[in-house]
C-alpha cells in the first residue's frame, strides 16, 4: 500500500475540520430539506456566498403538509432580526420567500417615518462591523415546535461589487423624494480604475441575463475610478428628469454596451413597499388590512372579497400606526366572523378566530407594508355559499417587539388594537355565484298561440304589419320541489331574471336530428318545428332560481324574419309584454299553472338578459319601459354580444352588463362595445355601474346551449342552424363552449345576485381582482365604471382640443409620435360633432385619444385648482385603453402604461403599472376581423399612491402622468377618478 | 351474437355520422356584399316623423330593392345587411319576404345631397363602402332619374 502523501494527508484533515464545523452550525430534520440564499440579481447566492448587503429568502421540503412553518433570524444575543409564518403546501413544500433585506440595512430618509425597526443598520459600514463578530442562526419550525432546520451563518465581508441607491453620503436611501432629491447610486469593490457604468432602469422582480430595459430619459451615467478608486457615490439622475416610479439599478464595468442585462452586470436588489392610510372612528383604529398578494412592484393589494378556497392575506400599512402607539412590533391577526360596531365598542370584547389555522402572530410593524404582509387565512372556506368576516389586529398583553414576547390576551383592545370592518364587513368569502343554490328547481313551459297582443299594427304605424302573437317561454322558479309546475318555495317574493336570445334560424324543417336543411329564418313553421332557442340560457336559468330568482326565457319566433324598422322595439316590446303578464301572475291568481305564481314574484327587482339582436332589444326594452303605461321596475340590463343596428340607439339607463366575445364570427365588428360607450355619459342623471367582460376566444353562439353544435355541447343538437358565426378567422383559437358557457354562467350569475339580491361582494369579479376558479381568468379583460366618478379626460368636450382636458386643465403630449383627440369608431357614428381624425382600427363609438410612440414618452393631464383637485371620495383611478396593431395577424405582447398622479406638494407615491391593475392585451389573433383593438379597463386603487408615507394628499391632486414602454400605440378614453 | 355485433355497428356507424355532420361547419357566405336590383326609389312624406341615429324625419327618398331570399338566409343571423349610397348608410325598414325574393325597404331622409353617381352597395362590411369607396368602383350606380316624385 503506498503511502498517503502528506499534502493530501493535510487536505483530509481540512474537510474533516470543515465537515465538522458545518455539523456543528447546521442541523436538518431527516427528509427535510432548506433552501436559503440571495435570489436577487442576474444570479443567484447560496448561504455560504452571502454578503454583507445581500437578502436572504428561505424555503423548506419535508414539513408536515398544510402546517404553519415559522422561520426565525436572530443573533447571539438572541435579538431578532427577521421571523416569518407561511403555511406548507399539501406536499409539506414552502416555496422560498424573501424575508430579511440588504443584511439587515434600511439606510435612511428625507421622509418622516413612524417606526424604525430594530435591530437594523444605517450603513453597510454598520452591518461589516457587526457581523465581522457576530453569527444569526436561522431557525426553521413548525408551529407545533418541531424542528426543521437550525443554520448558523454570517454574512461575509462585501468583496464582490455592489451597488445601491443612495444620498450624497453614500448611505443607503431606498425613498428618494424625486422633487427634491437627485438620484445618487453608490457602489462598492469594483476593479480599481475600472469604467463604470450606471443605468437606473424599471424596477423587476427577477432578472435574467438577456433581459432588455428601457432606461428613463438622463437616467444613465459612465464614471471611470482613479486609479486605486474601488469604491464611489455619484448623482446618476437629475431630479428635474427623474420620473416617479420604481427602478433597479444596473452597473456594467467596461463598454456601455446594449441595454440587455449581461451575465457580468451587477444588478442592485429592487424591492417596493407599500404603506396605509388609517382612520379612528370612535376610539377604534380602523384600517383596511384583509387583501391578496400581487405580483411585482405591489405586491399587495387590499381587496375584502374572496372565493371560497382562495388565500386571505393581511397587512398593516405602516401609515396606519397612529403615532406614539403603545402596541410593539409584533401582534396577532385574527379571523372573526363579522361583528357589528356594538361589539368593538363593548366591553373586553373576546377575540375567537374561524379561520382554519387560528390566529398568526406576525410582525405588523415595519417600514414597508409587505413586511406585514401574512397570510392569515389559506384556502378560506365555509359551509355557508357566503359569509362575512372582520380582522382584528391584536397587539396582545404586552408590548412585543420580538415574536417570542408576543402574549395573547384573546381580546380586543380598543385604541390599541386596529381592526378590520368596524361598521361594515371585514371581508367576504363567498361560493363561485353561478353555483348550485341551496333551493329546489320548478319549471313550467307557457305556450300560448295568441298569447300576445298589442305589438302589431295592421297599418305599419304603432308596430310591425307581421303578427307578434306567440306567447312561448321558459319558466324556472324557486320551488318547494323540483319538477314541473311544483309550488313555488316560501321566502318570496322573488325577484325576476328575464333572458331573451337573438335572431338565429327559427324553423327545423327536416324534423329532429342534424340540420336544419333549407331556408329557415324567412319562412314559416309549424309549432313542433320551431327551434326552441329560448331553452339555451336553462344553464343559468336553473342556477339562478336555486338561489331564489324568478326565471323566464322568451322565445322570439314572430320576430325572427326581421321585422325592419321594428325589429328591436318589438324585441323590446315583447319583453315588457310578459313583465305584464308576470305582474298580473302575481297580483291574482290567475296564471295558466293553477296560480302558483300568485304572490311569489317580486316586480320591483326586474333585471334583464338578451343576446345578439336580443341584446339590442333587451335595452330598448329598458327605454321603452319610460312610457309604458304602466312602468316595470327594470335594475340591471345585461347584453351578450349586442347588436347595434337599429335605426335609432337604444341607451342603458339602468345597470349595465356588456359580454362579449373576440371570437365573435357574426357580429365580427363588435358592435356591442358602441353600446357600452353611450351609457351613462358625463352630464347624465342616474348614473349606474356599467361593466364588460371580454371575453377572448368566445364565440358568438356558445352563450346559447341550442346554437352550439353538439361537439362543443356534449350531446347531440339538431337545432344548430344553417348558418353560425365560426367563419374564418373566427374560428382560430378558441376557448371550449363549456369554458365559454361557465364564463356566461358565473358573470351572468353575478351581475343578477349583485343587482337583485344586493350582493355587493360580487361588484368585485367585475373588476378583475376576484377570479372566481371556476372561469378561465385570463381569457377575460374587464372594464367597471362607478356611477360616482369624475372625469379628468372623457375627450368628448367641445371645441376639441388635445391640449385641454375636460375639467379644462392642459394636457402635454408633446413628444409622442401621435397625439391626437380622434373618434374611435368603424362605421357610422352617433356623434354630431366629431373631431377631424376617425380611427376604424377601434371598433367603438366614442371620441377618445391616440398616443402613437417610437420611444418610452410621457403624457400629462394636469387638474387645475378647484374642486376637481379633490379626489379624496374616490377609490381608483381608472381609464380605458386599447393597444393598435397593424399589419399581420401575430401574436405580441400587452401594453403598459406607467401611471401616477401627482399632488401640489410634488408628492407622487409608486409609479403603478398598469398591468397589474387590468391588462390592456394585444389584439386577440383569432377574431373574424383582424386586429381588432377593443377597449379594456384599468383600475389603480389610490391607495398605492398614497402607500409608504408618501403623504399624497388626495385633497389637492394636480396632475396624472402616463409613462409609455417601448414603442406603440394605443387609443385611451375616460381617464376619471372613480370607485 | 354477429346480427348484434352488426347491429352495434351500424348504430355506432350511423351515430358517427351524425356527431360528424352536426360538427362540421355549416354553409356560410363568405360574401359580405349581396347582389340586388333596385325596384322603386321614391320620395315619401310621412305624417308621423320617423325617428332615426340622425334625428327624426318627416320625409325620405324610399328605396326598395330586390335581392335573393338565399343570399339573405345565408349571412350570420343577427348581423343586418345595409344599404350604402355613396357615403349615405341605411339600414332596413321593412321586409317582404317571399318564397325565393325578398323586398327590402331602405330610407334616405338626406337623399337631397345624393348628386347621382354614386355607387349603392348593399353589405353586411358595416361602414367599408365609406372607407373604402375605391373598393366598390364596378358596382351599380345611383340614378337620380330613378327617383319618382
Amino acid at each position: 500500500m503506498r503511502p498517503i502523501p502528506r499534502i493530501a494527508l493535510a487536505m483530509l484533515i481540512l474537510v474533516s475540520v470543515r465537515c465538522a464545523t458545518q455539523q456543528k452550525t447546521t442541523w436538518i430534520q431527516s427528509g427535510v430539506k432548506l433552501t436559503v440564499g440571495d435570489p436577487a440579481g442576474v444570479a443567484s447566492k447560496s448561504l455560504e456566498q452571502l454578503e454583507v448587503g445581500d437578502s436572504l429568502s428561505a424555503g423548506v421540503s419535508g414539513a408536515s403538509p398544510n402546517t404553519p412553518v415559522e422561520f426565525l433570524l436572530q443573533d447571539d444575543r438572541g435579538r431578532e432580526w427577521s421571523y416569518m409564518r407561511v403555511r406548507s403546501d399539501a406536499r409539506g413544500n414552502v416555496e422560498p420567500t424573501l424575508f430579511w433585506y440588504q443584511s439587515g440595512v434600511i439606510g435612511t430618509t428625507t421622509r418622516q417615518i413612524k417606526f424604525r425597526p430594530d435591530p437594523a443598520f444605517t450603513t453597510f459600514e454598520e452591518a461589516d462591523r457587526f457581523f465581522a463578530e457576530n453569527d444569526l442562526r436561522l431557525t426553521v419550525r413548525e408551529e407545533n415546535g418541531r424542528e426543521l432546520a437550525r443554520q448558523t451563518f454570517r454574512p461575509k465581508p462585501r468583496r464582490t461589487p455592489f451597488v445601491y441607491p443612495s444620498n450624497a453620503k453614500g448611505v443607503l436611501e431606498n425613498a428618494v423624494d424625486a422633487r427634491r432629491e437627485d438620484l445618487h447610486v453608490s457602489g462598492r469593490n469594483f476593479p480599481a480604475g475600472a469604467t463604470v457604468n450606471l443605468f437606473v432602469v424599471p424596477n423587476r422582480f427577477r432578472w435574467r441575463e438577456g433581459d432588455s430595459f428601457d432606461v428613463p430619459e438622463g437616467a444613465v451615467r459612465t464614471i471611470r475610478l482613479g486609479a486605486s478608486e474601488t469604491s464611489f457615490t455619484t448623482q446618476v439622475w437629475d431630479r428635474r428628469l427623474v420620473v416617479p416610479g420604481a427602478y433597479d439599478i444596473v452597473a456594467r464595468i467596461g463598454e456601455i454596451g446594449r441595454p440587455v442585462l449581461r451575465g457580468d452586470d451587477i444588478v442592485s436588489f429592487g424591492e417596493d413597499t407599500g404603506v396605509l392610510m388609517y382612520i379612528i372612528i370612535n376610539g377604534n383604529v380602523v384600517i383596511d388590512a384583509a387583501g391578496r398578494m400581487k405580483d411585482s412592484p405591489a405586491y399587495f393589494e387590499f381587496s375584502d372579497s374572496f372565493e371560497k378556497g382562495q388565500d386571505v392575506y393581511a397587512a398593516v400599512d405602516p401609515s396606519d400606526v397612529p403615532a406614539m402607539h403603545p402596541g410593539g412590533n409584533y401582534a396577532a391577526y385574527w379571523v372573526l366572523a363579522d361583528q357589528p360596531a356594538s361589539f368593538y365598542d363593548g366591553v373586553s370584547p373576546p377575540l375567537v378566530d374561524v379561520s382554519s389555522d387560528g390566529r398568526n402572530i406576525a410582525r405588523v410593524k415595519y417600514f414597508c407594508i409587505n413586511g406585514t404582509r401574512f397570510k392569515i387565512w389559506p384556502a378560506a372556506t365555509q359551509p355557508a355559499p357566503m359569509a362575512a368576516y372582520d380582522v382584528v389586529v391584536d397587539f396582545g398583553s404586552v408590548p412585543a417587539n420580538v415574536h417570542t414576547d408576543f402574549m395573547d390576551d384573546n381580546t380586543y383592545n380598543k385604541g390599541t388594537d386596529f381592526v378590520d370592518g368596524y361598521d361594515n364587513v371585514g371581508f367576504w368569502v363567498f361560493e363561485d355565484p353561478g353555483s348550485d343554490g341551496p333551493m329546489e328547481v320548478g319549471t313550467v313551459e307557457y305556450l300560448d298561440p295568441n298569447g300576445i297582443s298589442g305589438i302589431s299594427d295592421p297599418m305599419g304605424i304603432t308596430g310591425p304589419t307581421a303578427p307578434v302573437t306567440l306567447g312561448w317561454a321558459r319558466i324556472m322558479y324557486p320551488a318547494t320541489m323540483a319538477g314541473t309546475g311544483t309550488p313555488v318555495a316560501g321566502g318570496g317574493p322573488f325577484p325576476v331574471a328575464v333572458f331573451l336570445h337573438g335572431r338565429h334560424s327559427r324553423c327545423d324543417n327536416d324534423g329532429p336530428g342534424p340540420g336544419t336543411a333549407g331556408p329557415n329564418i324567412s319562412v314559416d313553421c309549424p309549432q313542433n318545428q320551431r327551434i326552441p332557442s329560448h331553452e339555451g340560457y336553462n344553464y343559468i336559468m336553473e342556477r339562478l332560481a336555486s338561489h331564489g330568482i324568478f326565471c323566464i326565457s322568451i322565445n322570439t319566433y314572430d320576430i325572427q324574419p326581421d321585422l325592419g324598422i321594428w325589429d328591436y322595439s318589438s324585441r323590446g316590446r315583447l319583453v315588457l309584454k310578459f313583465l305584464d303578464k308576470l305582474r298580473d301572475w302575481t297580483n291574482a291568481p290567475v296564471d295558466p299553472f293553477g296560480g302558483i305564481f300568485d304572490g311569489n314574484i317580486d316586480m320591483t327587482r326586474v333585471a334583464i338578459s338578451g343576446h345578439s339582436r336580443g341584446g339590442e332589444g333587451v335595452v330598448s326594452a329598458q327605454q321603452l319601459n319610460a312610457t309604458w303605461p304602466m312602468p316595470h321596475s327594470i335594475i340591471a340590463v345585461n347584453a351578450i354580444a349586442p347588436t347595434d343596428q337599429d335605426s335609432v340607439s337604444w341607451v342603458p339607463t339602468s345597470s349595465y352588463f356588456l359580454l362579449i366575445g373576440a371570437r365573435d364570427g357574426d357580429l365580427d365588428g363588435m358592435q356591442g362595445f358602441r353600446t357600452y360607450d353611450r351609457a351613462f355619459p358625463d352630464g347624465v342623471m342616474n348614473r349606474k355601474p356599467k361593466t364588460i367582460a371580454w371575453v377572448y376566444g368566445a364565440n358568438h353562439n356558445q352563450f346559447n346551449t341550442i346554437w352550439t353544435p353538439a361537439a362543443e355541447l356534449g350531446m347531440p343538437n339538431g337545432w344548430r342552424g344553417a348558418v353560425d358565426d365560426c367563419f374564418q378567422g373566427g374560428c382560430a383559437t378558441p376557448i371550449s363552449g363549456a369554458a365559454q358557457r361557465q364564463i356566461g354562467l358565473t358573470t351572468i350569475s353575478a351581475f343578477f345576485r349583485w343587482q337583485l339580491q344586493n350582493i355587493e361582494p360580487y361588484r368585485e369579479i367585475f373588476t378583475g381582482i376576484v377570479r372566481p376558479a371556476a372561469m378561465d381568468n385570463d381569457k377575460i379583460f374587464w372594464t367597471l365604471q362607478d356611477p360616482n366618478r369624475k372625469a379628468i379626460d372623457n375627450f368628448e368636450q367641445t371645441p376639441f382640443s388635445r391640449a385641454t382636458n375636460t375639467v379644462m386643465g392642459s394636457n402635454d403630449g408633446m413628444m409622442f409620435s401621435t397625439w391626437s383627440e380622434a373618434l374611435l369608431n368603424f362605421s357610422s357614428t352617433d356623434y354630431t360633432m366629431t373631431p377631424g381624425t376617425t380611427d376604424s382600427a377601434f371598433r367603438h363609438d366614442t371620441i377618445g385619444l391616440k398616443l402613437a410612440w417610437a420611444s418610452p414618452q410621457t403624457y400629462t393631464a394636469n387638474i387645475p385648482a378647484g374642486p376637481h383637485r379633490d379626489v379624496s371620495m374616490f377609490t381608483h383611478l381608472t381609464l380605458r385603453a386599447a393597444k393598435k396593431v397593424t399589419g399581420a395577424v401575430v401574436p405580441g405582447p400587452d401594453v403598459n402604461l406607467l401611471v401616477t398622479i401627482e399632488d401640489n406638494m410634488g408628492r407622487f407615491g409608486v409609479v403603478a403599472s398598469s398591468s397589474q391593475f387590468g391588462r390592456i392585451p394585444h389584439p386577440f389573433t383569432g377574431s373574424e376581423l383582424p386586429n381588432l383593438a377593443q377597449m379594456s379597463g384599468v383600475r389603480i386603487p389610490l391607495r398605492l399612491f398614497t402607500r409608504n408615507n408618501s403623504q399624497v394628499d388626495l385633497t389637492n391632486i394636480v396632475k396624472i402622468t402616463i409613462r409609455t414602454e417601448g414603442s406603440g400605440e394605443i387609443g385611451i378614453d375616460d381617464v376619471e377618478f372613480g370607485k | 351474437m354477429a346480427m348484434r355485433q352488426i347491429i352495434s355497428f351500424l348504430a355506432l356507424t350511423t351515430m358517427m355520422c351524425a356527431a360528424s355532420a352536426q360538427t362540421a361547419t355549416p354553409p356560410r357566405t363568405e360574401k359580405t356584399d349581396l347582389p340586388f336590383r333596385l325596384v322603386s326609389a321614391e320620395v315619401q312624406r310621412f305624417e308621423r316623423a320617423v325617428p332615426s341615429r340622425k334625428g327624426d324625419y318627416r320625409e325620405a327618398l324610399v328605396l326598395k330593392i330586390d335581392a335573393a331570399v338565399a343570399d339573405y338566409e345565408a349571412l350570420p343571423p343577427a348581423k343586418a345587411a345595409f344599404l350604402y349610397v355613396g357615403g349615405h348608410e341605411l339600414r332596413p325598414i321593412d321586409f317582404q319576404w317571399g318564397k325565393e325574393r325578398v323586398i327590402v325597404t331602405f330610407h334616405d331622409p338626406q337623399w337631397r345631397e345624393l348628386r347621382g353617381g354614386e355607387p349603392m352597395v348593399l353589405t353586411t362590411n358595416h361602414g367599408e363602402p365609406q372607407r373604402n369607396p375605391e373598393k366598390y368602383r364596378e358596382a351599380q350606380r345611383f340614378d337620380r332619374e330613378m327617383i319618382r316624385n
